[in-house]
């Protein structure tokens, strides 16, 4: 059972960090939608809903998505709808439903590294980086292959403009439930980026087959169904309660392959 | 700790621990409009508005609720029995449980000035479970509710 001591809304972002490392016990809360379905003991639950994290911000070259910003944010905003044809704003579209999207934030998302988050494997395929107070900048990759606590503030995602097609499918056995596989693809300048998650491990980019479908000179139907493949070939996919290694191969390779087709238009 | 909100156009004023839930704090202190179904943000039956957007009262920790403005279905009580009339109607009235926050998510949807095409309101409903119906009288009965007060 989830168990906190004390409470302490930040009024800065120097208070909560030295709050967050002073006591191994302290926690931040992001959205703290599935904070109940935790066991944990928390000596100071540090809260960052009054430091402006919640904002979403365009330049020429970036989207810039605050942690705090609310999956709903997400779903709805309109130049996070045009990114990638919209791939991270349909990715949060799937969790749950409105009044649970207008809580959960996506700095949870990307702070817990969950291995059923939907929004970890659409954002896998993006271009992007995330600010820290104490990192600084640092890729997504980087992160989530980080060990350990996450001493640190998320503060921002910065996701690159790109103009590329994205495909996004979230599997589940009923449209609420957690994914049985998570398969996105982005098809940008010329270059294919395809990641897998809830496999039931944390997203992954699916790196062998991208660089054969990347070294392809012509990608016609032997080459989307060599990469898909490939795909089932280099990523691990294991049994869970959900559904099996066999299964989620299976679906693995049918959906990277439509994926591809889709972003290509074919 | 001591937490300051508005509910229903009141300034209220809760004591609450640490590890509360708004859902239970409301509760309470006799709010039984808002009703505890699975409370592990799946079900949608505890949903209210905060700051005017529905939100999953199960899911909100009574600190982090301070200073925020809450509606519940007392607060929308005149546009709830109108939605009512229409669930009547079209026999989305069963054992009830789920309609508050259906009710609720119809308030939004017409105060959004959401279209009320069969895939929208699906889209808001999604997430709030109802175990007698098939959705589909709710769904009729919302279009129906929505462009009648266009």
């Amino acid at each position: 059972m989830l168990n906190i001591k004390q409470y302490h809304r930040a009024t800065t972002l120097d208070e909560a960090y030295a709050m967050l490392t002073s006591q191994p016990a302290n926690a931040v809360i992001g959205g703290g939608a599935w904070m109940k379905s935790t066991k944990v003991n928390i000596d100071t639950l540090i809260d960052l809903c009054d430091l402006k994290l919640d904002r979403i911000s365009e330049t020429t070259t970036e989207i810039i998505i605050g942690a705090m910003s609310t999956l709903r944010m997400i779903e709805t905003h309109p130049a996070v709808q045009k990114l990638a044809d919209g791939i991270l704003s349909k990715a949060a579209s799937l969790i749950l439903g409105v009044p649970f999207r207008h809580l959960a934030t996506i700095g949870g998302s990307v702070m817990g590294r969950y291995a059923f988050s939907d929004m970890i494997t659409a954002l896998s395929v993006l271009d992007v980086t995330l600010d820290f107070h104490h990192a600084g900048n640092m890729s997504l990759q980087e992160h989530m292959t980080r060990r350990g606590k996450m001493n640190d503030i998320l503060l921002a995602i910065r996701v690159n403009k790109q103009t590329g097609k994205g495909y996004f499918k979230k599997v589940s056995n009923t449209v609420l439930d957690f994914a049985i596989l998570n398969i996105a693809v982005h098809h940008v300048d010329g270059r294919f980026w395809i990641a897998l998650g809830a496999r039931p491990g944390a997203s992954i980019l699916a790196e062998e087959a991208m660089k054969l479908i990347n070294t392809t000179k012509q990608v016609d139907e032997a080459a989307i169904e060599a990469t898909a493949s490939k795909v089932v070939e280099t990523v691990s996919f294991g049994s869970s309660h959900l559904a099996s290694a066999d299964y989620r191969q299976a679906l693995a390779k049918t959906y990277v392959s439509r994926g591809i087709k889709e972003v290509l238009s074919l | 700790m001591t937490i300051k909100i508005v509910l229903n156009g009141r300034p209220r004023t809760f004591q609450v621990s640490p590890n509360e839930y708004l859902l239970d704090t409301l509760r309470n202190h006799h709010i039984y409009s808002v009703r505890k179904g699975c409370d592990t943000s799946n079900c949608g039956i505890c949903t209210i508005l905060m700051d005017g957007n529905p939100v999953l009262s199960c899911s909100i920790l009574s600190v982090r609720a301070d200073g925020h403005t809450f509606t519940t279905v007392e607060g929308i009580a005149e546009e709830a029995d109108q939605i009512s009339d229409f669930f009547g109607d079209e026999g989305a009235d069963q054992c009830g449980f789920c309609n508050i926050g259906m009710a609720l998510l119809a308030h939004t949807i017409k105060r959004d000035g959401i279209e009320p095409t069969d895939e929208n309101i699906r889209h808001y409903l999604a997430g709030n479970l109802c175990r007698c119906s098939g959705y589909q009288a709710q769904v009729k009965a919302i279009k129906r509710y929505v462009e009648a007060k266009r």
